[in-house]
């Protein structure tokens, strides 16, 4: 359905490794980054993960969230996980410090769809703190620059204080991806760009349309008109790839909670074809 | 008849203007000039007459409205293939934003008068010009309600 | 164990003889679990004897009613489904998926002992037999394999019993499931007067036969059992027309019949806990007073639950006629693309357990009318 699944069925599903904070970098209000090291050598020379791929963070006693990996697949030692406070778990992990143990089973989903996107221009637009799930496919893309057409990041955020990684931006910018970013409330002292990021994608030139590929996460009607604007502007609706969110709970495709449709989020998503989706996206309550 | 053709070329590389028939186009560059603007040089002004329609074609022009107690806030960033100051085109009093280049910024000009003639006289540029400008505002609406429902927001007690 | 290779050869047990099966499962150290009456319902439950079976009663069943009713001869098994499915055993509603302790190494993570019980199944419905084979999917079928499920499951013994009768609420035969047994048992069972007519579907079932005090089957005692099994097949009065269900239902998600149906479902639940295919869970963690010791419980959920869709920043199926077209899409259509198979066996739980008689057939037919069909029901 999405980029390949690499989860491998190990022999319980339910059982977590233990992993150890070994730092944290507060990130934004309410986010922050959690650099996770796993306790046991052996799992962590097993591990490893494509990029949009996410873990389910096992907090005894208080419960599970599933958090997309953030950090880079090539770099070992580190599996980074940016975490904005939402409830309970998320909240609770806000609470942890550095040398707090706790588990993580995983990773689960289907990752961003690199293979596709060789030799064509490749549009991430996102919004908020969906550039977390992104931003290993960012690396990736750095990493094998030569292998793509033109890189673009479309970033929007609430307020230019809510905008994730910017000391990262030029280190991005000096790789060969352009990185453009939107913000909906600008700050007297705001000087980038005012407005939603749709806008940054309906004025940018689309030299070859049939060979863009649109990376996409952020909220649904974001998703939605971000494929919308896409679609009009000649890109193909299989060339686009978003992002789902739905109420997680096993992430191994057995507890029925994360359904959209025919889809399991965790298993057949996150990450999504368009067209496989498109008709169920702006159906109320589905 | 020089720049007419430079201008051409220009407007059919426009995202406003591209889908335009050829003869429309021409017929718009025939009336059309070229103005650049310095960084913080102004367009035009929230709630002053303005007679002419930009169509920007390079740089980035903030779009700024007047908030008692806040001073002047930015609502929106226009770019290449934007429209700006089309009010006074569908008959509107003035402009309802202040636009404020915000880098080197260039414009194709076009004077209010001699555009809604043209459209009146030539349904052939009329018709389809209207047609674009009206998918523009429609963007720029989205736009704006995609603004307003605010889907950065985190939690739902959050304030501002 | 039930390796689905259908013997021929039937053989007759008589009556008496159904005690002895029991105690022989007993003996190989298997827990027998068949029917048996409970606040007038027939369950499921362990049992040790045949005098603990429903002997001499059947259930009279129709939307939104179920009652017991004494017959007029002494059929053991002369009724058809409960509340009960089969899927307490092998997905039981409550369960540890994993345990973790907080050690000097911090918290590690644990699998709980697998439940060593092996169950004997006794009175497996043809529709039943068929639910466990769709769980059989969901659970093993996929990339990740529950180990509870598969556990209960490798070590269960499966004895079918044949309907000779068909509930006005059954309607397995649309859904090409039943009535009567074709796999998936060890053994199969119809009953007649004075014994049962005895198949073999497994080696498993085949030795166990051969443990037992058999006859050689008559022709009359074969035709006999066949006309039983045909009666099932001819009361069958409801029906659902399975014609392209899943785009019909995907295809209609704006459907005013949605919202119609969802201001008469009260959103118990009821329905998703008694059908057989329904595994919807939630795992939460139970933790001991000292706070070092915590166990994730799974326990069954119900896609009706408004917290089943919960995320962050509001619930997706906010209102009951979303969760109705959630479960009824699921069970119907997207069950297909998921795990290739519908997720509805025909066994009419769903409606004879709904308080407000809610009828799926009914639905769908509405559905497929498009319009109303108060109606244009399921039933002929
Ligand atoms: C594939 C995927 C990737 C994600 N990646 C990230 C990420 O990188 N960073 C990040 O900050 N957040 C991410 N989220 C959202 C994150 O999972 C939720 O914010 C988190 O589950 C909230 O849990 P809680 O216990 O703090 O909140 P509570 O409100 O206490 O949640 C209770 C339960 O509801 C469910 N739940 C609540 N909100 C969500 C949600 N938004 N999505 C899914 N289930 C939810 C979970 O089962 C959770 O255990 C992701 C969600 C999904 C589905
Ligand atoms: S949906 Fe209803 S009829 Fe179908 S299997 Fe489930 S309980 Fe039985
Ligand atoms: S359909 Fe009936 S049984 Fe199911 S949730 Fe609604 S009221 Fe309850």
């Amino acid at each position: 359905m999405s980029g390949t699944c690499l989860a491998s069925p190990s022999i319980d599903p339910w059982l977590a490794h233990t992993v150890r904070i070994a730092s944290i970098t507060d990130e934004v209000e309410d986010v922050a980054t959690y650099h996770l090291e796993f306790s046991d050598p052996e799992s962590a020379k097993s591990y490893s993960f494509l990029p949009g791929q996410f873990n389910m963070l096992y907090l005894p006693g208080v419960g599970e969230a599933a958090i997309s990996i953030s950090s880079d697949p090539a770099q070992e030692g580190t599996l980074d996980h940016t975490v904005r406070i939402a409830g309970n778990v998320t909240g609770a992990l806000a609470r942890a410090a550095v040398g707090d143990t706790f588990g993580l089973r995983g990773p689960f989903g289907s990752s961003w769809p690199i293979e596709a996107c060789l030799g064509g221009d490749v549009i991430l637009v996102t919004g908020g703190i969906g550039l977390a799930p992104l931003r290993p496919a960012i690396y990736e893309l750095l990493n094998r620059k030569s292998e793509f057409g033109t890189l673009s990041l479309l970033y929007g955020a609430r307020h230019p204080f809510g905008l994730l990684y910017p000391s990262e931006y030029a280190d991005w910018e000096q790789r060969g991806m352009s990185v453009n970013t939107t913000v909906d409330r600008a700050s007297p002292a705001w000087q980038g760009n005012v407005g939603v990021v749709t806008q940054l994608l309906d004025r940018m030139p689309l030299p070859n349309p049939e060979e863009t590929t649109v990376l996409c996460c952020g909220p649904e009607v974001m998703m939605w008109y971000t494929a919308r604007s896409a679609i009009g502007r000649g890109i193909p609706a299989d060339r686009i790839w978003v992002s789902l969110e739905r109420n997680m709970n096993c992430a191994i495709g057995l507890c029925g909670h994360c359904q959209f449709g025919p889809t399991f989020v965790c298993k057949d998503g996150p990450v999504i074809r368009y067209d496989h989706v498109s008709s169920f996206l702006r159906v109320e309550g589905f | 008849m020089v720049t007419s053709q430079t201008l051409n070329s220009k407007l059919s590389s426009l995202q406003f203007t591209s889908q335009l028939p050829q003869t429309a186009r021409e017929a718009l560059a025939g009336i059309a000039s070229e103005r650049a603007f310095g960084k913080g040089e102004v367009l035009c002004r929230e709630g002053e007459g303005c007679e002419e329609l930009f169509l920007i074609n390079k740089g980035h022009v903030g779009l700024d409205m007047l908030v008692p107690g806040r001073g002047q806030v930015r609502v929106m960033t226009l770019g290449p293939g934007d429209v700006l100051a089309w009010s006074a085109l569908i008959g509107n009093q003035g402009a309802t934003a202040t636009g404020v280049a915000l880098d080197d910024v260039e414009t194709v000009v076009f004077p209010d008068d001699a555009l809604l003639d043209l459209c009146q006289v030539n349904s052939e540029v009329g018709y389809p010009l209207m047609r674009e400008l009206a998918k523009a505002i429609s963007r720029r609406l989205v736009a704006s309600r995609l603004q307003l429902l605010d889907l950065f927001r985190v939690g739902a007690n959050e304030d501002s | 164990m039930n390796e689905q290779q259908l013997s021929e050869s039937e053989v007759f047990l008589p009556k008496s003889e159904l005690q002895s099966l029991i105690d022989l499962l007993r003996n190989d150290g298997m827990t027998v679990v068949g029917p048996t009456i409970d606040q007038q319902a027939i369950v499921y439950d362990e049992i040790t004897s045949v005098d603990e079976l429903p002997r001499g009663w059947t259930d009279r069943q129709e939307p939104g009613k179920y009652r017991l009713e004494q017959r007029d001869d002494d059929a053991t098994f002369g009724f058809v489904v409960g509340p009960h499915s089969w899927k307490k055993y092998l997905f039981p509603p409550l369960t540890t998926v994993s345990t973790a302790e907080k050690t000097d190494q911090g918290w590690q993570m644990q699998t709980p002992e697998p439940d060593s019980t092996r169950y004997a199944f006794l009175g497996v419905r043809a529709c039943e037999l068929a639910a466990i084979a769709v769980q059989d999917r969901v659970f093993t079928g996929g990339p990740y394999i529950d180990p509870v499920y598969s556990n209960r499951r490798k070590n269960a013994f499966i004895i079918a019993v044949n309907c000779t009768e068909a509930a006005p609420t059954c309607f397995c035969s649309s859904m090409n499931t039943g009535p009567e047994c074709r796999s998936g048992f060890d053994l199969a069972l119809t009953e007649l007067d004075d014994g049962f007519v005895v198949q073999a579907g497994s080696e498993a079932g085949e030795t166990l036969i051969a443990r037992l005090n058999t006859s050689e089957i008559t022709t009359s005692q074969s035709e006999t059992a066949g006309q039983a099994r045909q009666q099932a097949v001819d009361q069958q009065s409801r029906h659902m027309n399975t014609d392209g269900i899943r785009d019909l239902l995907l295809g209609s998600l704006k459907h005013p019949r949605w919202e119609e149906v969802g201001n008469r479902c009260l959103g118990c639940t009821n329905c998703t806990m008694v059908c057989p295919t329904c595994f919807c869970s939630s795992v939460e963690d139970v933790t001991a007073l000292s706070g070092e010791s915590v166990e994730r419980k799974r326990h069954w959920d119900s896609c009706f639950n408004l917290s089943f869709s919960y995320i962050s920043h509001g619930t997706t199926r906010d209102t009951i006629s979303h969760r109705y077209r959630q479960w009824l899409t699921h069970k119907l259509a997207s069950w297909h693309d998921q795990f290739d198979t519908s997720g509805c066996v025909g066994c009419g739980r769903c409606i004879t357990w709904c308080p407000v008689g809610i009828d799926l057939t009914e639905e769908v037919a509405a559905i497929r009318g498009n319009g109303d069909s108060s109606q244009s029901g399921g039933q002929s």
